[in-house]
């Protein structure tokens, strides 16, 4: 393995050294020691150190929490502090440029080499953890459904592009905004009590839900899995809604047509039936009037008319069955009286 | 005997209104279904002869009307239409009508439809005249009577099923959306069959 390089910024020049064959000693590599702010920058774009070692106190106008502030920005690279100053106020100061450590001189060789240490650990963790951010996140971008992560207190902590879309909000926009300042009405309400029965049941659940959003129907078939802590705890859930909304509308259309058609076939076959069979009762009875061959005849063929109509009565017990089927499972249609 | 026919086909009740009392029976005929009513009060007819499909009320909705009336809901109705009963319409009026003739018909079925009807009529008479004579009160007499009715009509919806399960292609244990009413019209003609041979044993 590479040795790994670090970066030494101290205004003494003797102290300087001496970190620097320590760190040597150590098996590090460290090719230079500045001792101002504007070369420990420039050092450090040429060098590409792992881990800047940083006195507060620097030679020049910019101090050791201003370079420290300014690599971390611009290079992403660890900073120890370095200092004999361990008043409150510095490293209160220091603090907000979030190092990954703090040590008081005069230097303990061990407490040098641990923090360093940690710092490349430290700093390996967050490069690995964000890694695996970004590629959840490239997945998340990839899907054309919404999906989004929500605390307990049901703040939404991140929003992918398609459901900024749906929603009407910038992904990058969405901090503390919560469902219900998101989504409108009805939808809120369902995804609310979906989201809130899953952070008590710690099951996954899925359901379709419908509402109005941008004075139109909607329906989500959403999926909420729960996150969990190592403890067993839901930290947080992410919620999936797959617009199906074109799909439920076609079905809809095709119930409703379907039904509308079977119910004008039960009528046709109704009125057909009943006017067939009238006509038909005349014409039999009056050749059963009289005893002839004709007569025979003229009922015979009436009778085979007949066993024709006999079979719409069939279909219209077949049609009937088939609308019960429907109005039972999708509620569409008229009542036949 | 009196029959009155009421159907609104006027060409067709004419004819059997000729058949019938070229046979001897006293025989007449409305074709308007909201007069039905009136019609039976005032003749107060033996036997009636129903359609189904009529404006503006339906045979169904006259038959209502009979059943309802106290003096006339023991009036025996034959219903003669072009139309199959449905199984909804047989869960609710099976039991409340004598008996069902599917038109076109010709004389010799009409007539035996009629004769078949006057069987009933008078067999289930004969059952409250030996009620009457056993010392039985009026009631349970009339109870006998129209036990002895009913009975026949129970026979026909019976065999009204196994054509509507043969019809609709209906294999026991298969679930279909027709077996709910299927099922609640073999309770209903379980529960009358019950009821029933619980009043014969008392009849004799």
């Amino acid at each position: 393995m590479d040795k790994k390089r670090i970066l030494v910024v101290e205004d003494e020049f003797v102290t300087g050294l001496e970190i620097q064959a320590r760190l040597s000693d150590a098996g590090y590599d460290v090719p230079v020691v500045v001792d101002n702010g504007d070369e420990a920058i420039a050092k450090t774009a040429e060098i590409h150190p792992d881990v800047v070692m940083m006195d507060i106190v620097l030679k020049g106008e910019m101090n050791g929490i201003e370079a420290a502030r300014r690599i971390r920005e611009q290079f992403g690279i660890p900073v120890i502090y370095l200092t004999a100053h361990s008043d409150s106020a510095t490293i209160d100061q220091a603090v907000t440029t979030e190092p990954f450590g703090y040590l008081i001189k005069p230097l303990d060789e061990r407490a040098l080499i641990t923090a360093i240490r940690m710092a490349l650990y430290k700093h390996a963790m967050d490069q690995a953890l964000a890694g695996s951010e970004r590629r959840y996140r490239a997945i998340a971008e990839l899907a054309e459904d919404a999906i989004l992560i929500c605390s307990r207190d049901r703040i939404v902590t991140f929003i992918n592009t398609a459901g900024g879309r749906f929603f009407h909000v910038n992904p990058d926009e969405i901090a503390g905004k919560s469902i219900p300042g998101l989504i409108p009405g009805k939808l809120s309400d369902h995804l609310c009590t979906l989201i809130d029965s899953v952070f008590s049941s710690k099951n996954s659940s899925r359901e379709t839900l419908a509402g109005m959003l941008d004075d139109s129907m909607v329906w989500f078939d959403t999926t909420v899995i729960p996150v969990d802590s190592e403890d067993g705890t839901v930290i947080e859930v992410i919620c999936h809604l797959n617009n199906v909304t074109r799909m439920v509308l076609l079905e809809q259309e095709i119930e409703k047509k379907g039904i509308i058609q079977i119910e004008q076939n039960m009528e046709q076959f109704q009125i057909l039936n009943d006017k067939i069979r009238n006509p038909l009762s005349i014409i039999i009875s009056l050749a059963s009037l009289e005893e002839k061959e004709e007569n025979r005849l003229i009922i015979e063929q009436a009778k085979k008319i007949d066993d024709m109509v006999a079979q719409l009565d069939k279909g219209w017990i077949r049609s009937d069955s088939i609308r019960a089927f429907l109005l039972k499972h999708y509620g569409h249609g008229k009542e036949l009286s | 005997m009196k029959i009155l026919i009421i159907d609104d086909n006027e060409v067709l009740s004419g004819l059997y209104e000729k058949i019938i009392a070229g046979e001897g029976y006293e025989i007449s005929v409305e074709n308007k279904s909201d007069n039905a009513l009136e019609r039976i009060r005032a003749e107060k007819p033996d036997i009636v002869l129903l359609d189904i499909m009529m404006e503006p009320l339906s045979g169904w909705e006259v038959l209502e009307q009979v059943r309802d009336d106290p003096d006339l809901h023991d009036t025996l109705v034959i219903i003669l239409t072009g139309k199959m009963m449905t199984i909804e319409e047989a869960v609710t009026y099976g039991m409340q009508i004598d008996g069902f003739v599917l038109k076109p018909l010709e004389k010799s079925m009409l007539v035996t439809a009629i004769q078949d009807a006057i069987t009933i009529l008078s067999a289930s008479e004969e059952r409250y005249r030996r009620a009457a004579e056993a010392g039985m009160s009026a009631d349970d007499a009339a109870l006998c009577q129209r036990m002895y009715r009913k009975r026949c009509m129970l026979e026909y919806l019976k065999d009204f099923i196994g054509k509507q399960e043969r019809m609709l292609q209906i294999r026991p244990g298969v679930e279909t959306e027709y077996n709910d009413i299927i099922l609640e019209l073999k309770r209903l003609i379980e529960r009358n069959a019950d009821e029933f041979d619980r009043i014969e044993k008392i009849c004799p």
